[in-house]
């Protein structure tokens, strides 16, 4: 039998598949598909070498993963019992060699795999390795039941390996997962990259036609020129420009410290990597009070008055502050001075929003929790800093406190009753809950359909002045997505005709 | 240790003559056995593209043409720009010349025909042509960080799909009105280099097969010489290749892993220049100061610690 000739092969790079992902590294069953495909075709089989060749190749994607690959596979081969025997170019096992068959043991296994070879079809039924799989942990001994002896050439790797793959991936635990940034040092410290920050400044734009519609749309242009083989008028469209303006609003020293390289690191890439028109930098100490600083060493004060009054009224204000989660203590009188400020604020701009380096589960009990019910705070992560960035352009759902407790209390519920410890009176909470869920679930979404509808009412007074300047063919089917989007609202659509009276 | 099941189609041992280097600007590439595999495993795999990164000078775009060449398939090189976009790749609309043929239709009753069809001003970008090409194609994509950051996720579905739709032509299908679509007839071996000016996007790099191409070390890098200079002297070779090996030590000791150190492609400069002389001159020249540094030190920084210093030490 030569079932067992490939397995600590599998074996291994199984075990090296699943250590890379502990890593972070983003392997899907693609991927290890993709080896397998590469060992078919006579990749990576020889030695030690020319595997770590091949994974390396498929699998890591810079050279700091290709060490930490070179890493995991030494533990992934020297944890495999049958080490030994590395993987051996094929022609060297002519016959299929009884040597490995018999270090083991002819136990069980194999006389399943008898009884499977018996099968008449060339496939292996996947009730029986599913069996299997569920009698033991997924890195332990991938039997592999071949239903008939295969020629040398053919490896028999296809099988039923993905099954494998895809329990490792679904056994994959977040909660002992080692290090969950595989990038370089820099990267790793900040919790987000700041290739992240730059895509993510990018979104915040606010494009807006300016000035009287001077540009030449010169495809337009040319359509009519082409179809009436003369040029009456050409296709004028006015100018777009992103007319985002950024305020940032930060908390320098005390608790921040830790922080620095993160908020420089913010304010570099608001300066340069997006297309933001104008970004100005202020900083403070804890909470604003009177003064805000124009310079990281605050020396160079400025009243605060005087900022907010100077402020364009569609900027956005962005602070970044860990509100006192840091330290995670609970100073009223930050919270009275935070509510002062943000009054203030709110007086002079329309869309601000909070950036928490601190992860929004350590809010609870602190100042920053407080604050937190006033002002629209995000936590320092990809989605974080997204949803802060959307609050800025004036996309923001606002859950409360209250609401979101209540929800997070609700998705813990249904855990009860599927592990069928719930009795009959906890199950009648349940459904007390489960109404008052669909209430607070209509009460959010009627909060969700206003804003959007606030959204499309602002594009379709944009895309109604590019109608009057009789536009390109793209924008004309703009407008008519939004008409269409209108037609099943009906609310902003009598407030945009009474508008045009 | 290559094992011979693998399928090897190329090899890296077919050299162009002399006569087509200069006739064709081709040039001998002398790839590692391990780069090798991994073009073959790039061409075996047909679906991902191959990305090669290592320092400038190391030969990560010469690559793609010496594939090409071994292989006797067309070559479509498309070098990105800080300007590029990723439609660029795919085809360029000129509205212009449209515009012009437009105006000259009226004096002309040819040219009315002309600007009614549409592909004369459409034009192919070398992925277009090479999707075109009913032979499979060697495509390099070079220096991909060079681009705006979002220019790599805009490639992701023609790199995945290996097809692109022309939104500028339409075609009658079944009373449907539908986008002219290109779609690979073979699919393309693609090669993507970058100097990590920027990350690419994890996205993109998901759907890469990757090969760093490391330094060659002493022997490959007299192989690497002895193809380009056939007729050269070995010793003048071994001589050069063992100061140009010495400077780069130095190099690597005093700025180490990160700054701007000789590369292959300087070294093949240098020696070029070195061959304009006789052979017991250049030995003479090579046991001295560095002869020409021009061609190998770049900064005003290098050229202290290295010509300086060695002038000093004989004084």
């Amino acid at each position: 039998m030569n079932v067992v000739e490939e397995i600590p092969l599998l074996k291994v790079l199984l075990c090296l598949f699943y250590s890379l992902r502990q890593y972070g590294l983003p392997l899907g069953v693609e991927d290890y598909m993709l080896v397998l495909r590469a060992l078919q075709g006579g990749f990576g089989i020889g030695d030690r070498d020319s595997l770590e060749r091949l994974c390396c190749t498929l699998w890591t994607k810079s050279e700091q993963e290709a060490r930490l690959l070179h890493q995991l596979l030494g533990r992934a081969i020297t944890n495999a019992p049958s080490s030994a025997e590395l993987p051996q170019p094929v022609e060297d096992t002519p016959n299929p060699s009884p040597t490995s068959a018999s270090t083991r043991p002819l136990s069980k296994e194999s006389e399943e795999v008898m009884d499977s070879s018996t099968l008449p079809s060339t496939a292996t039924p996947v009730g029986n390795i599913s069996e299997q799989l569920e009698e033991k942990a997924p890195l332990k001994e991938p039997e592999i039941p071949v239903s008939k002896p295969s020629p040398l050439t053919d490896i028999p790797l296809e099988i039923d390996e993905p099954e494998l793959v895809i329990q490792a991936i679904r056994h994959y635990n977040r909660s002992n997962e080692m290090i969950s940034e595989h990038q370089d040092l820099a990267a790793q410290y900040l919790p987000v990259t700041p290739r992240q920050i730059k895509q993510s400044w990018r979104f915040l734009s606010r494009s807006v036609p300016q000035g009287i519609s001077d540009k030449l749309n010169v495809p337009a242009t040319v359509a009519k020129i082409c179809q009436q083989c003369i040029l009456i008028e050409a296709v004028l469209m006015p100018n777009y420009v992103n007319r985002v303006k950024l305020v940032l609003l930060v908390d320098q020293g005390g608790s921040m410290i830790p922080f620095h390289h993160l908020s420089r690191q913010l304010i570099d890439k608001a300066g340069r990597g997006g297309n933001i028109e104008q970004a100005s930098v202020y900083y403070f100490y804890n909470y604003p009070e009177i003064y805000f600083y124009s310079d990281p060493t605050r020396l160079k004060a400025q009243l605060i008055t005087d900022i907010l009054g100077a402020i364009d009224e569609r900027a956005g204000v962005l602070m970044v502050s860990d509100a006192g989660a840091a330290r995670s203590n609970y100073n009223p009188e930050r919270i009275e001075c935070t509510q002062r400020f943000i009054e203030q604020l709110r007086q002079s701009v329309r869309y601000y929003a909070w950036l928490n380096p601190m992860p929004n589960d350590s809010w609870q009990g602190t100042t920053a929790g407080e604050i937190a019910r006033f002002v629209p705070m995000f936590e320092m992560s990809p989605q974080g800093f997204n949803a802060a960035i959307n609050t800025l352009r004036g996309r923001y759902v606002r859950l409360n406190t209250h609401k979101e407790s209540m929800l997070s209390d609700l998705l813990k519920q249904p855990k009860a009753l599927a592990i069928g410890k719930a009795n009959e009176q906890e199950i009648k909470q349940i459904e007390d809950k489960i109404y008052e869920t669909e209430q607070l679930l209509g009460s959010i979404s009627r909060e969700i359909t206003d804003s959007i509808s606030q959204e499309i009412m602002e594009k379709g007074f944009g895309s109604r002045e590019q109608e009057s300047s009789s536009s390109g063919k793209a924008s004309f089917s703009e407008i008519t997505k939004n008409e269409g989007l209108f037609a099943g609202d009906k609310e902003p659509k009598r407030l945009k005709e009474g508008d045009d009276q | 240790m290559v094992d011979s099941v693998m399928p090897r189609l190329y090899t890296g041992e077919r050299q162009p003559s002399e006569q087509e280097c200069e006739v064709d600007g081709l040039e001998p590439y002398i790839p590692s056995p391990e780069l090798v595999e991994a073009v073959n495993l790039t061409i075996f795999l047909q679906k991902r593209p191959l990305l090669l990164k290592g320092e400038p000078g190391s030969g990560k775009t010469r690559l793609a043409r010496a594939v090409a060449y071994e292989l006797g398939l067309p070559y479509e090189p498309w070098y990105i720009q800080s300007t590029s976009k990723a439609k660029d790749g795919c085809y360029t609309y000129d509205a212009i010349a449209r515009l012009h043929d437009a105006q000259l239709a009226r004096l002309d009753g040819q040219k009315l025909s002309r600007v009614d069809n549409l592909w004369n001003y459409i034009k192919l970008g070398p992925l277009g042509r090479a999707f075109e090409n009913s032979q499979r194609t060697v495509i390099l994509i070079d220096e991909i960080d060079k681009a705006d950051i979002d220019f790599p996720n805009d490639l992701l579905q023609v790199l995945d799909e290996k097809r692109f739709t022309i939104p500028e032509i339409k075609s009658q299908e079944q009373e449907v009105e539908k986008e002219y679509e290109i779609k690979a007839k073979k699919p393309p071996i693609i090669f993507i280099t970058s100097n990590e000016e920027k990350d690419l996007p994890d996205a993109f790099l998901r759907r890469c097969l990757f090969y760093y191409i490391e330094f060659p070390n002493e022997a490959e890098l007299v192989n690497i010489v002895k193809a380009h200079f056939p007729e050269a002297a070995p010793e003048v070779m071994r001589k050069a290749v063992w100061r140009f090996g010495e400077l780069r030590k130095q190099m690597e000791r005093d700025s180490g892993k990160t700054g701007k150190k000789v590369s292959t492609s300087e070294l093949i400069d240098w020696f070029t220049i070195l061959r304009q002389y006789p052979e017991e001159e250049v030995l003479g020249k090579l046991n001295g100061e560095l002869p020409f540094a021009q061609v190998l030190l770049k900064y005003w920084h290098d050229y202290r610690e290295y010509l300086y210093s060695s002038q000093e030490e004989r004084k």
